[in-house]
């Protein structure tokens, strides 16, 4: 399936979860980071059984620490 | 009081816009706005803001002036070495604009003084550099229903934010709980070049400007993000206020401050 995350088309394996995308792009995201899918905030503890489909529209927004 | 000649050409540059003009310079003046962090956001933020005759500026920070701040917090001088910050970052903006009112605070935000350290301004500016700050800043601004601007920055990175509370979503909104292991990289560790922080601080000053004489478009529902290293902007719209956020919602479930106990970040 295709989905977009931060605006670039991505290709994932069916049946991925929020979880699973996370865990893919960990070594180049922060860890502290937003997910929302298609505009709706998913919540820390709802990533793994949240399942993404087919043109969902995925941000992973990091929350960067310094000043 | 109308402003004197001096004042008058002072602002030139300000009256002259036609979204500030004389009156968007009045409320300027008139504005009250506490900086938490005098570092590498709070110096130019503070710097661009006693600039612009923020009429009263607070500063809070309980750290002295390190050798490595220099690289990036340009509101302190090598001299100021050792020196509160609070005091450095005071000196700085009074010579700049003596016509301001600058207050100190030489203290670390907490959740025993956040809500009083807040409650006599207008806006709040987060300069802070750890996530227990970030939310502490954001649950007692919320809970006092003032506006804050969130930022923070890593390596060539930064992202800018502007929080009304009942208008806008807030970092809990956006980002859920306080991070349970610290979160991640501090600057400290990771690195953080000067020019890339001072964007995004001069940014807080400028939302700042704008929430303050009502100019154009705050950065509410959304988060700015800047990279550096590609010279790029993006705007991300972020999920609607309230919808089940802890401090926030129509039934928060955050109604007392509280100091995170994250692991202890390299200071910065």
């Amino acid at each position: 399936m295709v989905i977009t995350v931060n605006g670039a088309k991505t290709e994932l394996p069916e049946g991925t979860s929020a979880e699973e995308l996370l865990a893919l792009r960990r070594t180049e995201a922060p860890k502290f980071v937003s997910v929302t899918v298609n505009g709706s905030f998913v919540r820390q503890t709802e990533r793994a059984s949240r399942l993404l489909c087919e043109g969902d529209r995925v941000e992973i927004l990091p929350c960067y620490m310094g000043g | 009081m109308a402003f004197t000649d001096e004042e008058l050409e002072r602002y030139a540059r300000h009256i002259v816009l036609r979204e500030i003009g004389y009156a968007g310079q009045k409320k300027l003046a008139a504005a009250k706005v506490l900086i938490v962090g005098a570092g590498g956001l709070g110096a130019p933020a503070a710097l661009y803001l006693a600039a612009a005759g923020v009429g009263t500026l607070g500063i809070a920070d309980d750290d002295a002036v390190e050798l490595s701040n220099l690289q990036r917090q340009i509101i302190h001088a090598a001299a100021d070495v050792g020196r509160k910050k609070v005091d450095s970052a005071a000196e700085k903006l009074r010579a700049l604009n003596p016509g301001i009112e600058v207050r100190t605070y030489p203290a670390r935000l907490t959740a025993a003084n956040a809500a009083a350290l807040i409650a006599p301004y207008d806006l709040v500016l987060d300069g802070t550099d750890n996530f227990a700050a970030k939310f502490l800043i954001n649950d007692a601004c919320v809970m006092a229903k003032k506006p804050y601007v969130h930022a923070g920055v890593l390596r060539f990175e930064g992202q800018v934010m502007t929080v009304i509370p009942g208008a806008g979503p807030c970092l809990r909104c956006v980002f859920g709980e306080p991070p349970a292991d610290g979160g991640g990289l501090s600057c400290g560790e990771a690195g953080v070049v000067g020019a890339a922080v001072g964007v995004i601080g001069a940014l807080q000053a400028l939302e700042a400007v704008k929430l303050i004489t009502g100019a154009g478009e705050p950065l509410v529902g959304r988060m700015l993000m800047f990279d550096g290293l590609s010279a790029t902007f993006r705007t991300v719209e972020l999920p609607p206020r309230g919808d089940g956020c802890a401090v926030c919602s129509e039934r928060p479930t955050v109604t007392e401050l509280t100091d995170y106990a994250l692991p202890a970040c390299a200071r910065s």
